[in-house]
């Protein structure tokens, strides 16, 4: 299901309220024209599972943080912020997973250049 | 008393990889603990953006060293469903077989581990590992090689089974089952390992939902989650095996649970054994490898599977040559990402108890 980006946070509240409580992956895709944010819920009782998405500006990507209603999330939304560069508002700890001293480039990101930083290490 | 930081790692023979945990202890209590991973991330990810669809199966199966057919085989049927490939019949059962093969294999080990970690020096673990070399001579009899096995095509596998592959395989379960019931008698009643793991991190049931963890560390908390049974595939619907739970979700029902599994794996490859025994074409062989991928369905794909370590996911966006983009699901990332909810206000010297419980396998989580 498609969602705009402000009702992020209340869709899935519902979503959890109907016994989709847990959350297996947010994931990211870039589509050069716009980055796509994906949370994949599943109910664990009836055993269905849920994909919402939501589309953001590749410029300046940012997002509500759903780490209130699903602590798992924590981990997921720091590594998309390094690998694609979106910014989870409205939660304290900022810091990246994988790479403490990256944050200038985004891997994942199809406009990514191969090689660029290897010529910086010496 | 005042905060103790400990570091730990990220070279540490318990963390089983590179993982580093800053541990502030208030006495011998543990108040925080953060983990740190990415020692071993290689962007696994990008890598299999930009290689030819089955140029990547040896990539996954560096991510998850132990149980590498697994995501071999993850990735594989991915791909098939991306190309609407229909697996061969025997095919199907032989892939049960080897993945339950692997799934025995990786428990084995673990248990082995574990049991170091919690003090049991290397009796367990010896024979643990004689256990699973007997399986890895079977492995690697089917593919050519003993870990990184490269096994599956398109639609089936690389090789032709062996005439005797039946056989041998029941001659396995037999070996296995004898051997592995033993070890009940030295891990159940050693009290050591009772006081060790039994109410250690223990896991409720809404905290293992809501911290996302899987595979046996969420059935250990008493959920029937399995993918095996909710999305099953091959013939997995035909098997009635059942999927071993437990309540209080401590170490203890963790192990209990992973022992368990290993009995129902034996019962399911016998069944698939028996199945494939009675198939009049028992061709295996997939298509031939084309590096110039064949035309996908531009819709995204979904594909899980029940890895041993929990639900492995992988979403795929296909295009005509190379995936665009694939995001992997691995269990192990979420199970330790809730190490910080388990390991907070139990004692330091419990730590390897909980973290050890909890299976993981670096790769997988850096990616």
């Amino acid at each position: 299901m498609e969602i705009q980006k402000e009702v992020l946070v209340q869709t899935l509240e519902k979503y959890k309220t109907k016994g989709f409580d847990y959350l297996k992956k947010i994931l990211a895709n870039d589509y050069s024209t716009y980055l796509e944010l994906v949370y994949i819920l599943y109910n664990v009782e009836s055993k269905e599972q849920e994909l919402i998405t939501l589309k953001l500006n590749p410029n300046k990507p940012e997002i509500d943080s759903i780490i209130r209603l699903f602590p798992n999330a924590d981990w997921h939304e720091r590594e998309i912020f390094e690998m694609f560069g979106i910014k989870f508002n409205k939660r304290k700890l900022q810091k990246l997973l994988l790479y403490e001293w990256n944050g200038v480039d985004f891997p994942l990101r199809k406009s990514f250049e191969w090689n660029k930083d290897y010529k910086k290490i010496k | 008393m005042s905060i103790m930081r400990i570091n730990i790692g990220p070279m540490h023979p318990s963390t089983h990889g590179l993982l580093r945990l800053i541990v502030d202890v208030d006495g011998d209590k543990i108040e925080n603990i953060e983990p740190r991973i990415g020692f071993l991330h290689r962007g696994v990810e990008k890598l299999l953006e930009n290689r030819m669809y089955m140029q990547s199966p040896p990539f996954l199966e560096k991510i998850d060293y132990v149980a590498p057919m697994g995501w071999d085989e993850l990735f594989v049927a991915s791909i098939e469903q991306a190309t609407q490939t229909q697996v061969k019949e025997a095919a199907q059962y032989i892939r049960m077989i080897l993945l339950e093969f692997q799934r025995i294999a990786s428990h084995l080990l673990w248990i082995g581990t574990f049991l170091n970690d919690l003090g049991q020096m290397f009796t367990i673990f010896m024979w643990a590992f004689r256990e699973r070399a007997e399986v890895l001579k079977l492995l690697e009899d089917i593919s050519g090689s003993r870990m990184f096995y490269v096994n599956f095509r398109l639609g089936g596998l690389t090789r032709q089974i062996p005439e005797d592959f039946v056989e041998r395989a029941f001659k396995l379960t037999d070996y296995l089952e004898a051997k592995v019931t033993q070890y009940k008698d030295i891990i159940d009643d050693s009290s050591i390992f009772i006081q060790r793991t039994k109410r250690i991190g223990v896991l409720p049931k809404d905290i293992a939902i809501a911290y996302g963890v899987s595979g046996p560390v969420l059935r250990a908390s008493g959920i029937h989650e399995d993918v095996r049974k909710s999305k099953p595939y091959y013939a997995y619907d035909k098997i009635n095996f059942k999927i071993p739970i437990r309540i209080n979700g401590d170490s203890l029902d963790r192990y209990k649970v992973r022992y368990e599994e290993i009995f129902q794996s034996i019962y399911i490859i016998r069944k698939c054994l028996d199945y494939y025994n009675g198939l009049s074409n028992k061709d295996v062989i997939g298509l031939p490898i084309k590096l110039i991928g064949p035309p996908a369905k531009p819709d995204i794909v979904i594909t899980q599977r029940e890895l041993p370590r929990g639900e492995g996911l992988i979403y795929m966006i296909p295009a005509p040559q190379k995936p665009y983009r694939v995001a992997l699901r691995s269990p192990a990332f979420s199970n330790l990402a809730a190490l910080p909810k388990l390991a907070t206000g139990s004692k330091f010297a419990d730590l390897f108890s909980i973290l050890g419980s909890l299976d993981i396998v670096m790769p997988e989580i850096d990616k």
